[in-house]
């Protein structure tokens, strides 16, 4: 038990040092950095959301370099074609004359991979990113090709440059862990981002967290325990974004075409388990899972006709489901 | 298997929540116990509503069974075990311990745990042990069951409360003996009661003429001539109904405050005198059996408490009052009359009631008279008027005919005809025959307003078309619009909106189809 102690200690001792080293570069956002990590630390992929601006790159970008593992950046655009991503079979011949096919591996063979504007690219090229995201492999031809570990995809999309855009498919928005949105700075900040870019310096950063560590971190953060209670509360809460179902909600029955798959459950519980090791505990409590539940569930609700029509935000449902789903009681 | 550390472990943190747990139990008993207050309280009223608190060993049966009932309940709920669970939220809710032992407990279940999981059993342990179950499940003893173990034994004693002099009542011989004499008198009522009936027959009489006269079935002055009859012979009978009917409800009202006189109370209340002298006589057959002395007392309570204007009513009821002032034997006899004129009186009463609403009948019967006789002056007049002032006056006829009609179908006879409207004409004379109806000067207020407004009618000019026109102009749609957000993606408008010709071709084109359309002008038909 002491040594889980110290390795508790020491998760908060890297994660720590990755918040500061990016809040050198990056003013405020701890919340959204955070989240990130989480998704970093449980296998997970994160989308970020928010108008141009706001420094959705930066993050991505500076994360990457605090941490020192492979770092990649695609712009995903409307010609981009799924070899261009995942890579292609290049025709070679040897000495001999003798010609064979050579893959050739595209730039998501990494470990940080940055799909930035990820809904200007075609389905068909998002439709790429599937197997990785879940399998962590690529198939091309008749061979997978296994990705390195840790992967971890961050997609950006903006929410109001919509004309030329493709919305990802549900199967796609379901893989990412969490859906993270980017607020507008306050005024402090503000002053701090005009302090820190507007000068001669930019302010710089250095890697301070090498693979293995990350690894390990993840191994510390799957290894907190949950109990039965408080898992049956996350799934009620996931159970209440289904319509038309026992458990549903009232607003998820009138609002909502598709509730939260069982991947949604896995958010909440992973993500449940990060927030319990940064408050210092053991285990997963309620309020862990309230925590997450926002960026774990707000993408994998699907409106309905009512909904769209009505511009129902899926955060407004959630808030009442988690307002009225209730603890367990015995 | 676990180490003798995480037994101990587990000890301390089963043995916190049984405490937390126990507690709970007891405030559920508590809880219990107040439901079950409130379930005693209501089983004395319902003894004393029905009758049986009299009854000393239905009494005492019904209520050790249920306090028996109720204890068993309660210690049934304090024995009952539940999960320790919900000590284990609570203490979690009390201690804001953020679901530590919830979890904690869970994972004491689990046949097999990890190394994280004995830590945080370890963690729970300690910050039980700093714990207080009394801090965490205080006792609570519900406001209510104070309230109700007030009401409760107040009561008790008030139900238990019995005079002893009402007692030595119960038991004189001669007590008996004056009833007697009262049940003769309530006899002899019942009798005047049934003379009442040649009343009725009359009343029913009259209403049958009345329903004949306006089905038109009889002549008007052969109803006429029954109706002078009916009215002579009530017009005697007028008394201040108003009053006795005060004086009813004023018994009535006294007398609801009493279960054993509900019935006598519920009775005056519907002024069914017949049916309150009824119950007299029952009370005096139970007075005679000495059963009544609560409902004699009562009785005597209520009438304490009236207010009757009748005077008749109010001296009977005083000297009732008086007998019962001391209850002496000679008193008792007093007393007993004084009861038989108060059940005399109630039935004269009824019999002014009905000769009241025969009254009533017979005024609304003149009145029906009086508008009959109004339609034959003005059937006289008939033959002088125009055709169009005849047909206004036959709808204006139609108007006071219904008005009349709804009026005495509503019993509000002042209201049917105007009393001032001339005198009563006679339908048989010359001229009030004829298949065509013609109407001859006005013989109301109503009818003369209603030609007036109909010559206006006639007099109107026809609204022009322009008003109509500007009204239609200016009329806006009632059609709320809104501005719906395009939610159409890129594909679908490109689609939508793509040109047919491509636009580097289109001047082409344009200038292709305009040479065609100038040589056409220009060349000769072939």
């Amino acid at each position: 038990m002491i040594a889980i102690e110290k390795e508790i200690g020491l998760f908060h001792k890297r994660y720590n040092a990755v918040q500061d080293e990016i809040g050198k570069v990056i003013v405020g956002n701890r919340e959204v950095i955070g989240s990130i990590l989480s998704c970093l630390l449980t296998r997970g992929h994160v989308l970020l959301e928010g108008i141009p601006g706001l420094g959705k790159t930066l993050i991505v970008q500076t994360l990457s370099d605090v941490l020192n593992l492979d770092f990649n950046r695609i712009q995903f655009t409307p010609d981009l074609m799924p070899g261009d991503l995942i890579g292609t079979n290049v025709l070679r011949e040897t000495e001999d004359g003798e010609k064979y096919l050579d893959f050739q591996p595209g730039p998501i063979f990494c470990n940080l991979m940055l799909a930035d504007e990820v809904n200007r690219a075609t389905p068909k090229s998002q439709s790429a990113l599937l197997e990785a995201m879940q399998e962590k492999s690529v198939s091309v031809g008749n061979i997978t090709h296994k990705l390195d570990e840790p992967f971890f995809v961050m997609a950006t999309q903006n929410p109001i440059e919509l004309e030329g855009t493709y919305p990802l498919p549900e199967a796609q928005m379901d893989r990412f862990l969490f859906k993270i949105k980017i607020e507008y700075p306050s005024s402090d900040e503000m002053h701090k981002i005009m302090d820190r870019t507007t000068q001669v310096d930019a302010p710089q950063v250095k890697p301070v967290l090498e693979k293995g560590e990350v690894l390990q971190m993840r191994e510390t953060v799957l290894s907190v325990p949950i109990a039965r209670p408080v898992q049956d509360y996350a799934i009620r809460l996931t159970l209440g974004t289904h319509p038309n179902a026992p458990q549903s909600h009232p607003l998820s029955n009138k609002y909502v075409r598709f509730g939260a798959s069982p991947r949604g459950t896995q958010a909440l519980v992973l993500g449940g388990k990060m927030q319990a090791l940064l408050n210092d505990r053991v285990y997963v409590s309620c309020e862990d899972i309230r925590a997450v539940a926002y960026p774990a569930l707000r993408h994998r609700l699907l409106l309905n006709f009512e909904g769209e029509a009505e511009h129902i935000d899926t955060d407004d449902i959630l808030k009442e489901i988690i307002k009225d789903v209730s603890e367990p009681s015995e | 298997m676990h180490s003798e550390h995480d037994t101990k472990n587990r000890d301390r943190i089963l043995d916190f929540l049984g405490s937390v747990d126990r507690r709970l139990r007891r405030n559920d008993a508590l809880t219990r116990l107040t439901q079950g207050s409130w379930g005693f309280v209501s089983a004395l009223l319902f003894l004393k509503l029905t009758g049986l608190w009299s009854s000393t060993t239905a009494r005492t049966v019904l209520l050790v069974l249920a306090a028996a009932g109720i204890a068993a309940w309660v210690v049934w709920n304090y024995l009952k075990r539940r999960s320790l669970s919900r000590s284990a939220v609570v203490a979690d809710r009390g201690a804001d311990l953020k679901d530590a032992l919830k979890s904690a407990l869970a994972f004491l279940g689990l046949e097999k745990t990890s190394e994280w999981m004995e830590l945080q059993i370890a963690r729970s342990a300690d910050a039980a042990s700093e714990l207080s179950p009394a801090e965490m499940a205080p006792t609570v003893v519900p406001t209510n069951l104070y309230y109700a173990s007030g009401i409760g034994v107040v009561l008790f004693t008030l139900f238990s409360w019995n005079p002893g002099w009402f007692q030595e009542l119960q038991n004189v011989d001669y007590f008996s003996a004056t009833l007697g004499q009262e049940e003769e008198a309530l006899e002899e009522l019942l009798d005047q009661a049934e003379a009442l009936a040649p009343e009725e027959e009359k009343l029913e009489e009259l209403s049958e003429a009345l329903d004949r006269l306006r089905r038109r079935d009889i002549e008007l002055s052969q109803s006429l001539q029954e109706l002078s009859e009916a009215q002579e012979a009530l017009a005697a009978s007028q008394v201040d109904m108003e009053r006795l009917s005060m004086d009813l409800e004023e018994l009535a009202a006294q007398l609801e405050s009493s279960a054993a006189l509900a019935d006598l109370a519920e009775a005056l209340k519907n002024q069914n005198t017949e049916e309150a002298a009824k119950l007299l006589r029952e009370l005096a057959e139970r007075l005679a059996n000495a059963e009544t002395s609560e409902e004699l007392q009562a009785l005597l309570e209520a009438l304490q408490g009236a207010n009757v204007q009748n005077q008749e009513l109010a001296e009977m009821m005083e000297n009732l009052q008086q007998a019962a002032g001391d209850l002496s034997p000679e008193d008792l006899a007093k007393m007993a009359q004084s009861l038989e004129a108060m059940a005399e009186q109630l039935e004269k009463m009824g019999q002014q009631m009905a000769q009241q609403d025969a009254d009533q009948m017979g005024q609304e019967m003149q009145q029906l008279q009086a508008s009959m006789g109004q339609q034959q002056a003005g059937e006289q007049q008939s033959g002088q008027q125009q055709e169009a002032s005849g047909q206004a006056m036959q709808s204006a006829q139609g108007m006071m005919s219904n008005q009349m009609q709804m009026a005495q179908m509503q019993g509000d006879p002042g209201s049917a005809v105007p009393v001032d409207a001339g005198p009563a004409g006679d339908t048989t004379g010359p001229g009030g025959g004829g298949d065509e109806q013609v109407f001859g000067e006005a013989t109301s207020l109503e009818v003369q307003l209603a030609l007036e407004m109909l010559a206006k009618e006639d007099q109107e000019e026809p609204i022009p078309e322009e008003i109509f026109e500007r009204l239609s102009r200016e009329e806006k749609s009632t059609l709320n619009y809104e501005v719906i957000q395009q939610r159409s993606d890129y594909a679908e408008e490109s689609a939508m909106e793509r040109e047919g010709v491509p636009w580097q071709y289109r001047s082409l084109v344009k200038r292709y189809f305009l040479s065609i359309l100038t040589q056409t002008e220009t060349s000769p038909d072939p």
